[in-house]
């Protein structure tokens, strides 16, 4: 606690928010599907860093039970986005989205 | 409140039943429990103390609302899909996640705590992303899956850091404190508009809200049919009510920093939905963009901020989804005759199967707005909420979309009737009693609007 308030909260929003960043334009730009995967869940820690943040930072425990919340929900996801990757292989041999083509007007 | 200890208590059932070895009745035993889910959940009205579990949930009137148009949705789903429930292998795991993907649901419209507002919307979304992908060997199916989890795991990044900026200014998840904090002339603004700014992208990927609604025609065009009809009736209701109650509650008093941000999307949803519509081929895909378009229009509900607005919400969100449904069912019999969806497969079926051709016209005559459907009194109570604290402008764009839409609409009862063909799709009961149903419900609900409307 001591060492997270000696450094100004105005650290913690900028680092969240690059990191947050990252994962973006990771997700928008990378055409891997476990790249993209992971740049999701670098989204989701650069939040869980900013809750814990403002979570020591008010003095308020909410914000920690929150980010423990997140953290189970994207092991849930992760999962489940997993296994859809792995239905993908099967059927087309590659983990790359732009497969994913079919569905045009 | 106990309409999501029963629905948890269905889901755990439906794994149960693998177990157990009763997998057989579990589908009938859905039904039941959906119905009687119901019959709770009006029990409920006026509940003298709505909030629950440490003001984690809050099941006031407007939430009870949601829920039983939500579980009234579902049960005629149940009905109209048993074909995805005759594979005897699976039939427990896809009543299970649906259950659960309907507990979700009703912790987005009862949610008073953001935490519950994240965990609904993330129940429900796991739920569909597997049920997207039911048909394992259709690489439609994968496409549409794969898409749909990337696009919502990446929409939640926008949902969860609004709420950290949300709570970072705040001090709390709790919506009455944030609406407090809000209505008492707040600090750290930044954080808070900053915060506003990434949930109205995080919500508006959620109701596919243009131009934030580039998954929802692949995803709805290749998850399994019914899937699809799930997708736009179930997930959409709940979604939109999720993003009413935490604009108007919580951010009610600061609608200036949204309003324009959420006009424009308002306005360019329902005209771009409804242009693209136009240019479908098959009536799926159709039927996707109109619900773009329809995401649109609910849209006035939340700028509306008001209590109307809930009221107005609640009616369209009931008329969209019974009209939706017998579409869909009506879609879905078409595609197991001729095998596609395409409009040249509904050619000159009008004229061999009245019953069909009854509920094509009256759902799309609902969906399009034209009165005395219920789909024409759904759309004139939510411009009327929308005309009380605000000018003509958006209202005008909206029947512009309106008639726009009608084009599309009409061309499929139009082709109902073109052509000649001798053919008789075959009906099961139950799809005939949700078609009856359906049809039943959207002219009452037109002729009576004013039974919904009382209420509350």
């Amino acid at each position: 606690m001591g060492t997270l308030q000696a450094i100004p909260l105005n650290h913690y929003i900028f680092l969240s928010v690059i990191l947050f960043s990252i994962g973006v334009m990771g997700v928008l730009l990378r055409r891997n599907a476990i790249i993209i995967f992971m740049c999701i869940e670098l989204m989701l820690n650069a939040v869980n860093l900013l809750m814990v943040a403002f979570s020591a930072h008010h003095g308020d425990g909410a914000g920690q039970v929150f980010v423990f919340f997140i953290m189970a929900v994207a092991a849930a996801e992760v999962a489940v986005g997993l296994s859809i990757l792995i239905m993908m292989h099967r059927n087309t041999n590659t983990t790359d989205v732009g497969f994913l083509n079919k569905l045009k007007f | 409140m106990k309409a999501l200890i029963l629905l948890s208590g269905l889901g755990f059932l439906g794994i149960l039943s693998e177990i157990l070895n009763f997998k057989k009745i579990i589908y009938k035993l859905t039904i039941v429990g959906l119905i009687l889910t119901l019959g709770i959940t009006f029990l409920e009205w006026d509940n003298p103390a709505p909030l629950q579990f440490s003001n984690m949930v809050n099941f006031d009137n407007l939430a009870i609302s949601f829920i039983a148009v939500l579980v009234l949705t579902a049960i005629l789903w149940f009905l109209t899909s048993a074909p995805i429930f005759e594979d005897n292998e699976h039939v427990a795991d896809k009543t299970t996640l649906i259950l659960f993907a309907l507990v979700g649901a009703v912790c987005m419209v009862s949610y008073h705590n953001v935490t519950m507002l994240f965990i609904g919307i993330e129940i429900l979304s796991i739920c569909m992303y597997v049920m997207a992908g039911s048909k394992k060997g259709d690489l439609g199916s994968n496409e549409s899956s794969m898409k749909y989890f990337l696009m919502g795991a990446f929409a939640t990044g926008f949902l969860l850091m609004g709420i950290a900026f949300i709570y970072g200014a705040t001090a709390s998840f709790d919506i009455a404190e944030i609406k407090m904090y809000m209505e008492n002339s707040p600090e750290h603004l930044e954080l808070v508009y900053t915060g506003i700014l990434l949930l109205v992208i995080g919500l508006s990927f959620k109701i596919s809200a243009v131009p934030f609604h580039f998954w929802a025609p692949d995803v709805y065009d290749g998850a399994p049919i019914q899937v699809t009809s799930l997708m736009s009736t179930i997930v959409k209701t709940a979604a939109i009510a999720a993003f009413y109650k935490l604009f108007t509650v919580s951010f009610g008093s600061q609608s200036e920093t949204w309003e324009c941000t959420l006009s424009y999307i308002a306005g360019i949803t329902i005209i771009l939905g409804n242009l693209i519509a136009v240019f479908q081929s098959s009536a799926k895909r159709m039927l996707a963009y109109s619900g773009i378009s329809h995401a649109g229009y609910l849209l006035l509900a939340i700028l509306a901020n008001n209590a109307s607005g809930g009221n107005a919400l609640v009616y369209y969100t009931l008329a969209y989804s019974v009209a939706t449904i017998a579409a869909f069912a009506i879609i879905t019999l078409v595609l197991q005759a001729k095998g596609n969806t395409n409009f040249s497969s509904f050619e000159g079926l009008g004229k061999k199967n009245p019953l069909l051709a009854l509920a094509t016209i009256i759902s799309m005559l609902s969906l399009a707005g034209i009165p005395p459907f219920a789909g024409f009194f759904g759309k004139y109570y939510l411009f009327t909420s929308y005309l009380e604290n605000h000018g003509i402008g958006l209202v005008v764009v909206a029947l512009i979309g309106s008639a726009i839409s009608i084009y599309y609409y009409f061309r499929l009862i139009v082709t109902m009737f073109k052509g000649e063909s001798e053919e008789v799709i075959p009906m099961s009961g139950t799809v005939k009693l949700v078609l009856i149903l359906c049809i039943l419900f959207t002219v009452a609900l037109g002729i009576f609007p004013d039974v919904m409307s009382g209420g509350w």
